[in-house]
């Protein structure tokens, strides 16, 4: 497995990392290309690392039910331009190489060229989504401003937005539109071809906003000796974060769209719920319970290695009393994230270290994800 | 991997688990040592406190013969000062180079007595036959006390002092299991035999390969001892007599053992396995939620009719000592349960993925069980 940090697509050559605002050349003073920069930077990421986009539309004049037709920044800052992800309703499905594939659907604001760049609309679906038959019964594949419909409803979870394929709505990332990005990607360009995508704004702290996007996979073997007695056959899991707090922020819980040991036949377990996410912490003394977090918080550097040990992010599946009313059978643990590890003691937002090699990991909010050896570029 | 909980050696063949002791823990013991030899750990000196010792092998045949107050008896547990020292087999593959020693002792007062009262040491360096006699175990190489831990009792192996560990003749349930495959993870765990709560815990963990810091998916350096020890002992029986939450009761390490750890002379050191804490749905309140103890909202394991058991992660924390923090894996043998149950409760699909009640919670923790229902 090789996590790649380098685009070699024909759409966009270049490093995945420090992206900066001011792709658009045309418009290199202007903050209109932000996230949409990013979201369109990680399609040829995925492209590099083996994945497909399998449809795609621009939102004004032509769409695709078989290729990618987008490209980026080519137009002029405020008219729609055939092709161009910066014009309203444009939109991409891709999807990952090999049997269990994961299928991810992204549609910008369907506002006027280039505004609103900073809202979204992303599906997920381990099966897939319409880009062939005939409309009605079986499902519809995506046009000019449409997204392509699910295969199968049940398995389809949107990730950010609402509404509709026909009539969707969109969410909202920070920084908005107003504020400049900077966004670093990395991808798989093998098995098990997850990615992760994290964003800040300007300087290094989340203060001013940032995020995160990913398509997480399960640790092999992370189910300690035979905790899962069947095979799961969507070791994945898919999720956006709006604050780089999010995750670790003891006020708020986050979820992600996975599986739930989707080889079971069961409808139920089929389905895609939330899961979410179990936060590490430590008994006190006298063995009450305690509200302290001490992780990603409160356990210190190794002093014999002189670096920071990371600890696993576990996924289960909760039975909240306070609202997420799931039966019994619906709960469970489905695994170790991949890519995500808790630092044991804090970190600047962006700071780089040494864990094996030369700053091969790098810390935004609380997760600890793995870096390529650079220095993080301030904004 | 196979844990196994029926002794089979040339002294006996005897269930180690789910039995009272009617001669106590000399009895619960030697079942345990016959456990262990039949898993694959070797005997490497002892002595029966009377007549003889050796330091090649096991001389201590039986615990039978010692009820009678102040008769001695040859080859027998049930002497005063008996011991024996418990070697894991020379190559633990896969887990660690190491091999890991203990050290049991009994009561210096009177033959046939004083069966609860015990010294037990811990080493993942060695014990020198050197400084072995009748009455002396074992001690560390060239004096270097920072090798090994006194679990329980005191003193030194010439002037050794005892601490009770275990309940009365006929007042516990004993429990013994052992793995006889790398990494050789063993426990014994004797509850209160009316209301069944744990009393006596004492386990032998080693950490799940690739979960620990220094291999698999987490390399740095090699953990040259990727284990952690325990020995817990409560006149009242309760949960918190198996409960790794402890700091001071709480299983000890070689936490990073090596040359630079040895520099700083910190030798080992108590761990506590980290618990897990959730937040309530609607993202707002944290509900200290915690597992193992108040969680209750995980219980199902997809495509199994049994519970969901968690991981446990160990960890040392700055308050603990402040010298040594950071991770250091996961349990091999142990799971916590996801939901409060009753001790003795049963788990299926914990050892194998068929497997039937070959799970078992006692205290806080979720251990190999043989497919019994526990007998309370």
């Amino acid at each position: 497995m090789t996590l790649q940090f380098f685009s070699n697509d024909s759409t966009y050559s270049g490093s995945t990392v420090n992206i900066s605002k001011d792709y658009q050349a045309s418009n290199p003073t202007t903050n209109i290309a932000n996230h949409v920069k990013g979201f369109f930077i990680l399609k040829a990421l995925l492209k590099t690392c083996s994945w497909t986009v399998k449809s795609s539309g621009d939102g004004v004049s032509t769409y695709s039910t078989s290729s990618d037709i987008l490209t980026m920044g080519t137009g002029t800052n405020g008219a729609n331009t055939a092709g161009d992800f910066l014009n309203g309703s444009a939109w991409f499905y891709i999807q990952s190489p090999g049997t269990s594939s994961q299928h991810i659907c992204i549609q910008r604001n369907n506002g006027t060229y280039a505004a609103s760049s900073h809202s979204f609309r992303i599906k997920y679906s381990t099966t897939g989504f319409f880009v062939s038959g005939a409309a009605g019964s079986t499902g519809l594949t995506g046009s000019i401003t449409v997204t392509p419909t699910a295969i199968s409803a049940s398995d389809e979870i949107l990730i950010i937005g609402g509404g509709t394929d026909a009539a969707p709505t969109f969410g909202a990332l920070t920084p908005t539109s107003t504020v400049g990005v900077r966004t670093h990607i990395a991808a798989h360009d093998v098995a098990p071809y997850g990615f992760w995508m994290a964003w800040h704004g300007y300087g290094l702290e989340p203060t001013a906003g940032g995020g995160y996007f990913l398509n997480d996979y399960m640790l092999s073997g992370s189910f300690p000796g035979t905790d899962q007695p069947v095979a799961d056959n969507s070791p994945y899991t898919c999720g956006l974060f709006t604050t780089l707090t999010q995750f670790g922020d003891a006020t708020q819980q986050f979820s992600m769209a996975g599986a739930f040991v989707k080889s079971l036949s069961s409808a139920t377990n089929d389905s895609l719920p939330q899961l979410a996410n179990i936060r590490w912490s430590a008994l006190s003394y006298n063995l009450a319970n305690t509200s302290t977090v001490l992780v990603p918080q409160g356990v210190g550097i190794n002093p014999v290695t002189q670096k920071l040990d990371v600890l696993p992010v576990w996924f289960v599946r909760r039975r909240d009393p306070g609202g997420n009313q799931l039966t019994l059978d619906q709960t469970g643990l489905k695994g170790a994230s991949g890519f995500m590890r808790f630092p044991l003691f804090n970190l600047s937002n962006g700071e780089v270290f040494d864990y094996v090699s030369t700053r091969d990991k790098v810390c935004f909010g609380f997760l600890v994800f793995d870096w390529n050896g650079t220095d993080l570029v301030a904004l | 991997m196979t844990f196994l909980f029926v002794a089979t050696s040339s002294f006996i063949t005897s269930s180690a688990a789910n039995f009272v002791p009617v001669s106590g823990a000399v009895e619960g013991m030697f079942k345990f040592k016959e456990l262990l030899k039949t898993a694959g750990w070797v005997v490497t000196a002892s002595s029966d406190g009377v007549v003889s010792f050796s330091t090649s092998s096991d001389i201590i045949t039986t615990y039978t013969g010692v009820l009678v107050s102040g008769t001695a008896i040859t080859g027998s547990l049930g002497n005063k000062s008996a011991w024996f020292v418990m070697a894991s087999p020379s190559n633990p593959s896969g887990n660690g180079t190491d091999r890991q020693f203990w050290s049991f002792q009994r009561d210096s007062t009177n033959n046939g007595t004083n069966f609860e009262t015990w010294r037990i040491k811990y080493s993942a360096d060695m014990f020198d036959n050197l400084t072995a006699s009748l009455t002396s175990s074992p001690g560390p190489p060239n004096g270097a006390t920072v090798s090994q831990s006194i679990m329980l009792g005191g003193g030194t192996d010439a002037a050794p002092t005892f601490a009770v560990g275990f309940r009365t003749s006929g007042n516990m349930r004993w429990n013994s299991a052992a793995n006889n495959a790398s990494p050789y993870e063993w426990y014994t765990i004797c509850t209160e035999f009316t209301a069944y709560q744990p009393v006596t815990m004492i386990m032998h963990d080693a950490m799940l390969t690739g979960s620990w810091p220094d291999s698999g998916t987490f390399p740095t350096q090699f953990d040259q001892s990727p284990y952690c020890t325990m020995v817990s002992y409560f006149a009242a029986a309760t949960d918190a007599t198996v409960n790794l939450q402890s700091s001071t009761l709480g299983p000890f390490t070689w936490f990073r053992k090596g040359t630079n750890f040895v520099a700083q002379g910190s030798g080992i050191l108590r761990l506590q396995g980290l618990k897990y804490m959730g937040t309530n749905a609607g993202n707002t309140t944290l509900t200290n939620a915690i597992w193992p103890s108040s969680g209750t909202t995980i219980q199902s394991r997809p495509g199994l009719n049994s519970e969901a058991l968690l991981p446990i992660p160990y960890g040392r924390r700055v308050a603990l000592l402040g010298a040594a923090t950071g991770y250091k894996g996961l349990s091999n043998m142990m799971k916590y349960p996801a939901a409060p149950r009753t001790n003795g409760s049963t788990y299926n699909g914990v050892m194998t993925s068929t497997g039937s009640k070959d799970g078992i919670k006692f205290g806080l923790l979720v251990f190999p069980w043989n497919g019994q229902s526990y007998l309370y």
